[in-house]
């Protein structure tokens, strides 16, 4: 396990009258290699148990254990720990600070104090990575970059520091449809490619249920369900009940169910549903007449 | 009426790096009363058509007339088309002006010059409207993204437009928000009389409206209610757009024998009724 969270309790704002008690016996484990998501509606503690998991947040009851050490108790090392755990906050596309994409990107190896060639490296390697072409963006401004391209920068600017894991707030809040897919499919290839962990947090599951090995549900600081992406699905009135988007094919299954109630809402693609669906039927009148001519 | 006849638009400096204008040569008229979604792949001319009908940017070459007033005509008919056409943008945070819930419904008019007792009953005429009622007086800051969509809306309908163009309002806010937005804006038409025109990459949205127009390199590929659109599978597609999965289903099923189900399936309801006369 890379992460064990247990029975992590945590108020924001504490002592003020704005006091929220953002995770409430919040227990969970991060296996190595994976991609989780941590679903839930606003509110529900995402970002706070992402920041707690960092040590960014101390919990006030619990313990956060980073392959099986506690990482508030000496002799842990916290810095060395976000060295080894990146993190893209929300709206990554807001926090590029250089002039230029090359610049942005080798800040970390830079303050890692790294011979310029191998922070060249790195600052080429992270650029690839997201898809960016390393000679034709090296020397564009920031400023002139699309959103997504942006939000790439900030995500190579991460994996220039060589982390074992990265951490995403909401990374395809705000995208349209397109720059969704692709930032899904980066997730992957940091995956597969690049043995990441990657955990990532999401108000849909439309847009994790096809990426994640494990989906945990989040809600008023707890969390309520967890598993597969099919384990979790199984569960979709519950889910719509919590203010969660479910996948489009998933809506549609669970409106079905209306008339045949045994109907299966744990389907992930369109060919699924249709077999599931296709089981409940009345045979078609034209189907045998179809079989039987050539 | 908004009528829009034969317009090419090209930003500056295209030209000379050999770009397609925006817009080529794109005539439509939008009655009073529709609610039109306009859909089309990124770089399709959609946002471009709406700052044309908002007289935000004029075209090179045909004419934008919103109820007979040019958008090209300058002076006060620029006024009365601007206060007549709504834009809401997609990132809400690009319209948002002042601190409280109050202040942003307001803004408008008062700039309007409206007496203090109507601009009083606008705001709260549209707190209601727009389930705001619990944050009137909540920093705009605080607002959840859908909240501050449904805000910016208000703060756009205070001014009474005649028109309300959406421009991706849904990309920045969770499914089921955005639905709900969806649906308040279509009763306001039908109970004011208020054109719609939502702009949108989502297929799964055109299929309450009255009317779906497509959008395709700058020009207008399909035009007509969601069910004739739907029919073009191949041109929709060429245009880098799939049919609603909802859609899909109903076909594959028609070709695997249940021929009687209706070709073109817009909603889960339809798709319900279809399958209940298989029954």
């Amino acid at each position: 396990m890379l992460f064990e969270v247990k029975d992590v309790y945590y108020t924001r704002m504490r002592g003020t009258p704005f006091a929220v008690e953002a995770l409430k016996g919040c227990s969970l484990t991060i296996p190595e290699g994976k991609i989780t998501a941590i679903v839930g509606p606003t509110q529900a503690g995402k970002s706070t148990l992402l920041l707690t998991l960092l040590g960014l947040f101390r919990p006030s009851r619990g313990s956060v254990l980073f392959r099986g050490q506690d990482i508030h108790q000496a002799p842990f090392d916290l810095e060395a720990l976000r060295l080894r755990v990146g993190i893209v906050f929300q709206s990554p596309e807001a926090q590029l600070f250089e002039e230029t994409v090359g610049k942005d990107v080798s800040f970390g190896p830079r303050r890692k104090k790294l011979a310029p060639a191998q922070s060249r490296h790195l600052v080429q390697e992270s650029l690839e990575a997201v898809g960016l072409p390393y000679e034709e963006f090296r020397t564009r401004y920031t400023a002139s970059l699309s959103g997504g391209q942006k939000r790439r920068v900030a995500i190579a600017g991460v994996l220039a520091l060589e982390p074992e894991a990265i951490l995403f707030d909401e990374p395809t809040a705000g995208l349209d449809p397109q720059g969704r897919q692709e930032l899904l499919a980066l997730l992957q290839r940091l995956k597969t490619e690049h043995q990441l962990t990657i955990v990532l947090t999401s108000s849909s599951l439309a847009d994790v249920a096809m990426l994640a090995d494990q989906v945990i549900v989040l809600h008023e600081g707890r969390v309520v369900l967890s598993g597969s992406p099919r384990t979790v699905l199984a569960h979709a009135e519950e889910l719509l009940a919590l203010d969660i988007t479910l996948p489009e094919i998933t809506q549609i299954a669970l409106g079905l169910r209306s008339l045949w109630p045994a109907l299966r809402c744990d389907v992930l693609t369109l060919d699924e549903l249709e077999e599931e669906l296709v089981r409940f039927l009345p045979h078609a009148a034209s189907q045998e007449t179809q079989l039987s001519s050539p | 009426m908004i009528e829009v006849n034969n317009v090419t638009f090209r930003y500056s400096g295209e030209a000379e790096e050999g770009i397609a204008p925006a817009l080529e040569e794109v005539t439509l008229r939008i009655d009073e009363g529709e609610t039109i979604a306009l859909i089309g792949h990124n770089g399709s001319g959609k946002s471009t058509l709406a700052r044309l009908l908002a007289a935000i940017v004029l075209p090179q070459r045909g004419s934008v007339i919103v109820d007979g007033l040019r958008t090209d005509a300058g002076g006060e008919s620029l006024w009365q088309i601007r206060q007549s056409v709504g834009l809401v943008f997609q990132n809400p945070d690009d319209q948002l002006v002042t601190n409280t819930v109050i202040d942003e419904i307001a803004f408008g008019p008062e700039n309007l010059g409206l007496p203090r007792f109507e601009i009083e009953e606008r705001v709260e005429e549209m707190l209601d409207l727009l389930d705001l009622r619990p944050y009137a007086r909540h920093a705009v800051s605080d607002l959840s993204q859908g909240q501050k969509q449904r805000l910016a809306v208000a703060g756009v309908l205070a001014m009474r437009p005649r028109y309300l163009i959406l421009d991706e309002p849904t990309t920045m806010i969770p499914g089921h928000t955005a639905e709900q937005l969806l649906e308040t804006v279509r009763r306001l038409a039908r109970e004011r009389g208020i054109s719609v025109l939502h702009i949108t990459h989502h297929m799964y949205e055109l299929a309450d409206f009255d009317r779906v127009i497509v959008m395709n390199r700058g020009r207008v590929l399909l035009d007509g209610t969601p069910a004739s659109v739907l029919r073009h599978r191949e041109e929709l597609e060429r245009a880098g757009l799939g049919l609603p999965l909802i859609t899909q289903l109903g076909q594959r099923l028609r070709a695997r024998g249940w021929s009687q189900l209706p070709e073109v399936i817009l909603t889960l309801d339809d798709l319900k009724a279809a399958l209940c006369s298989l029954k």
